[in-house]
């Protein structure tokens, strides 16, 4: 962050420096940006860097910068500057001459960023545009069959870096959304891309990742009820949590520590939340519904508290509670006289939050900050359900019906910016993966 | 003698066949009135045995009715009392909310009181020294300090709460608190200490449930399975209506 501000403030003085030099060299030496441009720079709080991705020559270069663009745009960080060729070749002269910093400044631009495959990888530039100097470089290996599922995902990983170079913290390209279309479970890139089946049968219900990103817990419909299954995505093999009575067995979750699993087990009237104990390899009843229905289980980042739905006061509602089991406590007020409800709680991955859907004529993605608990509604088009979100704690993924079909969109929860995830008809019950890597990269600092 | 004997018995014989002819009429006659009057008595027994039956099987619907009405009127009463158990929950809820909603209100108007106030002398301002926080704001201060992650200034909060105003109803959730900053913090064994304090010095907090099962749960995970034995008794005891006691009744089956 230190190296944000301080790469912002000198951006922001060059470029008062550079507004004033530049119009002047505009008049003497009619260095003109090309037509058709916008022109303009403006710094503050909240402003997203700008950053110029410069085209890559070498194959499979169009593919590389093609995703860096679409990754870093998606990142809402990051204000990805678009030109056309020409604009950036004028930006960027033939080899040997220098980059006509002056003028990718007056573009609005921090950073701009240059790659050049290698006989590994990729080798990534960035120029801090102000300073007129590189700013970092490095590089990175790619798997070697180029455009492979592998070797996209590698390329997210250095959007993700190249985020950090600017901000200080990684991006969530590299990460994966896991969803259910047909009963069947799915996996699909960050960016949209990707998207395949990982189990056969139908029937899957309710995914939930492991802690580490190799394994997905999810329920699924067998001849004894539903039961709660863990896929390891290394193996693709599927096997059953151990001891999962039969009956009603659905919205499974690892702990954050990965050592157990909590889900909601139906006893005969309703259903109670149980830890599946590694050590004992039993259950243990976390909740006392008194024949209610309490599910959806979701734990804080640091395992202390769960957050869940409960029926005991009638209509279903978001609660917290320690992960013992004790300490319950509402966390969504009653709007005494409206008849709504609340479920499907996901805890934000920074703990500071709890998205849920709520109920009160259609279904719409609402959160909660915790510490002044006060909801606020994200999303009011189309019906909007099962929240998750992603490792940054700013973007959600949801079904929604906004599009006109039932699929999944992902929210900027700070820019309120939507967009569209899937393609697929149904897809629904999605769940954000946790960072799945961090980039093969040997780095260079200036 | 013979001869005699022989004709006399022939006379028997004739006499007797002569005699059982008219006889062999009246018996029909007779066999034909039993005949008709046991058919009569049947008949009668029917219509009694029909009678009984009706008169039972009106029993049996009797019965049925009455248990399907019994059924219904139990079924509602279940419905009453499971709708009577959410409305006590609902209202627990909302009591748990206007319990909070009062404590930011006393904070706000602790925090109100204190404002320094400005006292006008000749030829200069001086602030009065500033009152100190109130119970109500110092729990606020440290609920949001445990909500941020900042244990520590959590406790300490807490601490000048339960100092400053030991007799406040706010100091036993200052002690509850100040257990679970500790266990955020990784220290068990001063957030059990905390729990055993809130048990000894405020034996009627609502708290209490709570407490003696992380007391309990602690113990059990240090070893001290009797003891851990004996406070799950004691709260199953106590509270036999908390969810806390529903919890310890099933630790104590799983660990007989």
């Amino acid at each position: 962050m230190c190296r944000l501000r301080t790469l912002l403030v000198t951006v922001a003085l060059g470029a008062a420096a550079l507004s004033s030099s530049a119009s002047s060299q505009e008049d003497t030496t009619g260095n003109r940006p090309p037509p058709g441009v916008r022109l303009g720079l403006s710094y503050g709080p909240g402003v997203k860097p700008g950053v110029i991705i410069f085209p890559i020559d070498e194959t499979p270069g169009d593919s590389i910068r093609a995703i860096l663009q679409r990754d870093l745009d998606y990142s809402d960080r990051i204000n990805v500057i678009a030109l056309n060729d020409s604009s950036l070749r004028a930006l960027v002269p033939a080899s040997g001459k220098l980059i006509n910093f002056p003028l990718v400044a007056k573009f609005g631009a921090a950073l701009l960023i240059r790659a050049r495959p290698t006989a590994t990888g990729v080798h990534v530039t960035a120029y801090d545009v102000a300073a007129g100097k590189v700013f970092e470089t490095a590089d990175f290996a790619l798997p070697a069959r180029s455009r492979n599922r592998n070797w996209r995902f590698a390329v997210h990983g250095i959007s993700d870096e190249i985020e950090k170079w600017i901000l200080g913290k990684r991006g969530i390209a590299q990460s994966r959304i896991a969803y259910v279309s047909g009963g069947t479970l799915r996996l699909i890139d960050s960016d949209g891309a990707e998207s395949r089946a990982v189990t056969a049968g139908r029937g899957a219900l309710s995914p939930a990742w492991s802690p580490t990103g190799r394994s997905i817990v999810f329920s699924i419909l067998g001849n004894t009820g539903t039961q709660i299954a863990e896929l390891d995505l290394a193996t693709g093999r599927t096997r059953r949590i151990a001891r999962t009575p039969p009956g009603l067995n659905i919205t499974p979750v690892f702990h954050p520590a990965g050592s157990s699993v909590v889900f909601a087990h139906g006893f005969g009237e309703g259903a109670d939340l149980v830890l599946a104990d590694p050590d004992s390899g039993g259950l243990r009843r976390l909740t006392v519904g008194r024949g209610s229905d309490n599910t959806s289980p979701t734990f804080s980042p640091d395992g202390r508290q769960i957050s869940f739905t409960s029926g005991r006061s009638g209509r279903p509602q978001v609660y917290i509670m320690d992960a013992d089991g004790t300490n319950l406590q509402l966390l969504t007020e009653y709007d005494l006289g409206v008849r709504s409800y609340r479920t499907s709680p996901d805890w934000s991955p920074d703990g500071r939050a709890i998205a849920y859907q709520q109920q009160n004529g259609d279904f719409q993605i609402w959160k909660v900050d915790l510490r002044d608990r006060i909801p606020r509604q994200l999303t009011s088009e189309g019906e909007n359900e099962d929240p998750s979100w992603a490792p940054d704690g700013r973007h959600l993924v949801f079904a929604s019906t906004r599009g006109g079909t039932k699929q999944l969109w992902v929210l900027d929860t700070e820019s309120g910016r939507f967009r569209q995830l899937t393609h697929d008809r149904g897809a629904r019950l999605a769940a954000w993966s946790p960072m799945l890597g961090a980039a093969d990269t040997t780095r260079t600092s200036q | 003698m013979n001869k005699f004997f022989r004709c006399g018995s022939l006379a028997v014989l004739l006499s007797g066949c002569y005699a059982s002819s008219a006889d062999l009429l009246k018996v029909q006659s007779e066999v034909s009135e039993l005949r008709a009057s046991g058919i009569s008595a049947d008949s009668a027994r029917r219509l009694q045995l029909n009678d009984i039956s009706r008169s039972l099987r009106a029993l049996t619907d009797s019965i049925s009715a009455l248990n399907s009405r019994i059924n219904a009127l139990r079924s509602t009463s279940e419905t009453e009392v499971s709708a009577l158990r959410q409305d006590i929950t609902q209202l627990q809820d909302l009591g748990g909310q206007s319990e909070q909603r009062l404590r930011e209100m006393k904070a706000t108007i602790e925090e109100t009181a204190r404002q320094p106030e400005t006292v006008a002398e000749p030829g200069r301002t001086t602030a009065a020294p500033a009152p100190r926080p109130g119970p109500a704001q110092l729990l606020q201060v440290g609920r949001e300090q445990l909500l941020r992650g900042s244990n520590a200034a959590a406790r300490t909060a807490f601490a000048d709460l339960m100092s400053r105003y030991p007799e406040s109803e706010f100091a036993p959730e200052a002690l509850f608190y100040t257990a679970q900053a500790f266990a955020a913090e990784g220290k068990p064994a001063a957030a059990d200490s905390s729990y055993a304090s809130l048990v000894t010095r405020f034996p009627s907090s609502r708290r209490i449930p709570t407490a003696l099962y992380k007391r309990a749960l602690h113990l059990a995970s240090a070893g001290r399975r009797t003891e851990s034995r004996r406070l799950l008794q004691d709260l199953v005891r106590r509270f036999p209506r908390s969810d806390e006691a529903a919890l310890a009744e099933e630790r104590l089956q799983s660990t007989r």
